[in-house]
């Protein structure tokens, strides 16, 4: 891709375009996270399993939602005529929504894998679970890569919504599955943190498919001339 | 405003060098010394009830002012670079300091403290538990961070600064009697209450790195009366009537909570209930006063505000690193804590005077340059 051709400042101005439309989601999520991180620190089970859940449902609808208000319903409102009379290209406007999607969800999967990480670690909890947990949030961090791909390629809302509830309903059976790998499932009560071949090999996968879609993405992108 | 900010800050500085000497703390605090006594908890868990609430009030008001003046993002970036830049630098700096002479104490102090005896048996243990690693006294970093990301979720998310109290306020402003105030100040330390009863009393320091609930509740209220009191600034000034009478009720109420410290559990919800008493009514005095005493700017007063950040920032270190060595040394306990706290503050000044004040530490912690300030 030749990168010379990009209009960066461009990119950045519809980056935080979209970062201010979607701020309102954002300061909802914060609230929510600054719950489910509370409810995780009571130190009653509940609480515990209250809060995580929390933050897990969050954490996938903050993708969902970013990849919804900021790229299908703008086609929903017809905003692409708008942009079309901007002087941006396609690959400025790819850019954009890529940088925007990705900056808008690592505020919150940072803020819960870091605080994940934190808790396993320094806790009596047992550290096995650190590999298992990031193997949950490897899968979830795929998942929105995969649909934010799907939604700046795919046209079709149908299409969207299919691929982003089949991908969400994925991560119960992902998470039952690892859970059936020896090798994973062994080490999850212990305090041994074992990055063994299984995992090594799931982590792997997971970053090559986010790879491809990436890279199909932008070689669709690629060869568009114009929006339509 | 300022003054008062350093103020509760260098208050810290007493606080902890009392901890040394506290009957309370002596099995849990590192530096705890043979020598103690009550005297000492009845004047620093007194001064801990209103010191960090103080300083959210402080915190409250400027951030306030600071939306007026810059508006909510500029205010953020702000708060990014002056509150939580500073914690990530001097957070691991100070953990790995504290933990450092803490283990050199554990393995080389004659007469140890309690808690050092058990350091020192873990640290002969293979499989010892290890703490795991707090925010220390830098808590009051991210809890303020955390408020003025919600001022930013209040904004964003449009919702309106509770109209209701504004009635009650302006009476308690614009009437001649002070009967409406005396009423909102009776009755508002009532929503402390159930915070302040969940957790033991005195009321711990949340340093966890996760968000503790009940610090939320307690600071959060009192942030969000530092940003209305900007808004209302008149209301400062009409609790000057009634100032005495809110320090001679914190005092009746702290006398009442001592009373009470180690009588039964089914006292705790009175213990909680004078504690969030003593805590909103002397704050609110201290504001009241620190309105008419400290409203004024001189090189001197300067000087201690703009040091205040870096003192507390680092104090901690160079106190237990003191008290350490005094736990050798045979002396009562009023002497070392003058000596510690001398010590430290004449360290700390002037190291803030060496290393910070005219460098970029002295930029990161205060923004503008000394001169700007002086101006």
């Amino acid at each position: 891709m030749n990168t010379h051709s990009l209009d960066f400042p461009m990119i950045k101005l519809l980056v935080l375009k979209d970062w201010h439309i979607y701020q309102k989601q954002l300061a909802a999520y914060v609230v929510g996270m600054l719950i489910g991180l509370t409810l995780v620190s009571v130190g009653k089970n509940w609480s515990f399993y209250l809060g995580a859940l929390i933050l897990l449902v969050l954490l996938i609808c903050a993708g969902g939602f970013a990849i919804q208000s900021s790229v299908l319903n703008e086609r929903k409102e017809h905003t692409l005529p708008f942009v079309m009379s901007l002087p941006v290209t396609p690959m400025d406007f790819y850019w954009s929504k890529l940088l925007a999607n990705t900056v808008i969800y690592l505020v919150p999967f940072s803020l819960v894998v870091g605080g994940t990480v934190f808790l396993v670690l320094f806790t009596p909890l047992p550290d096995g679970l650190l590999v298992w947990s990031l193997l949950i949030y490897g899968f979830l961090a795929m998942t929105f890569c995969v649909s934010l791909c799907v939604a700046l390629v795919v046209e079709s809302e149908g299409w969207n919504i299919f691929v982003q509830i089949g991908l969400s309903t994925m991560v119960s059976p992902f998470i039952m599955g690892i859970g059936q790998i020896d090798a994973i499932a062994q080490n999850i009560k212990t305090a041994n943190i074992v990055w063994s071949l299984p995992a090594l090999g799931i982590f792997l996968a997971q970053a090559i498919v986010m790879l491809v879609a990436l890279g199909i993405t932008s070689w669709v992108q690629r060869r568009k001339t114009s929006f339509l | 405003m300022d003054n008062l900010r350093a103020l509760a800050m260098l208050t810290g500085v007493l606080f902890h060098a009392g901890l040394a000497y506290s009957t309370v703390l002596h099995n849990y605090w590192p530096t705890a010394d043979a020598s103690y006594s009550k005297w000492v908890d009845g004047f620093v868990w007194f001064t801990h009830l209103f010191r960090m609430p103080l300083f959210f009030v402080v915190a409250g008001f400027f951030v306030a002012l600071m939306v007026q003046k810059r508006g909510i993002g500029k205010m953020l970036r702000n708060r990014f670079a002056r509150v939580l830049l500073p914690f990530i630098l001097f957070w691991p700096i100070l953990y790995f300091a504290l933990r450092g002479l803490t283990l050199y104490a554990a393995s080389h102090v004659d007469k140890p403290s309690p808690l050092l005896i058990v350091v020192k048996k873990w640290m002969l243990e293979a499989n010892a538990p290890t703490a795991p690693p707090s925010m220390m006294h830098l808590w009051f970093l991210m809890y303020l961070m955390c408020f003025c990301v919600l001022v930013w979720v209040v904004d964003a998310l449009e919702m309106q600064w509770p109209k209701w109290p504004k009635w009650l306020i302006d009476a308690a402003v614009t009437m001649r009697s002070t009967t409406w105030l005396t009423i909102l100040v009776a009755v508002a330390p009532l929503l402390l209450v159930p915070a302040m009863a969940s957790v033991a009393a005195p009321m711990p320091a949340p340093e966890s790195f996760f968000p503790q609930w009940w610090a939320l509740l307690i600071f959060g209220f009192y942030f969000a009366l530092g940003y209305q009191f900007f808004k209302y600034q008149a209301l400062i000034d009409a609790l000057r009537p009634i100032a005495l009478w809110l320090l001679v009720g914190a005092v009746l109420a702290y006398a009442v909570f001592l009373w009470t410290f180690k009588s039964s559990a089914k006292l705790h919800l009175l213990q909680a209930s004078m504690e969030a008493y003593a805590s909103l009514w002397m704050t609110l005095w201290c504001l009241s006063i620190g309105k008419q005493w400290l409203n004024r700017s001189n090189r001197a007063l300067r000087y201690v505000a703009d040091a205040s950040y870096w003192i507390y920032l680092t104090h901690l270190p160079i106190l237990f690193a003191i008290q350490y060595y005094l736990l050798d040394i045979e002396a009562q306990w009023p002497t070392k804590f003058l000596i510690s706290v001398i010590a430290t503050l004449a360290i700390a000044f002037a190291s803030y005077q060496l290393m910070v004040r005219n460098t970029v530490i002295g930029r990161l912690l205060n923004g503008t340059s000394r001169k700007t300030n002086e101006a």
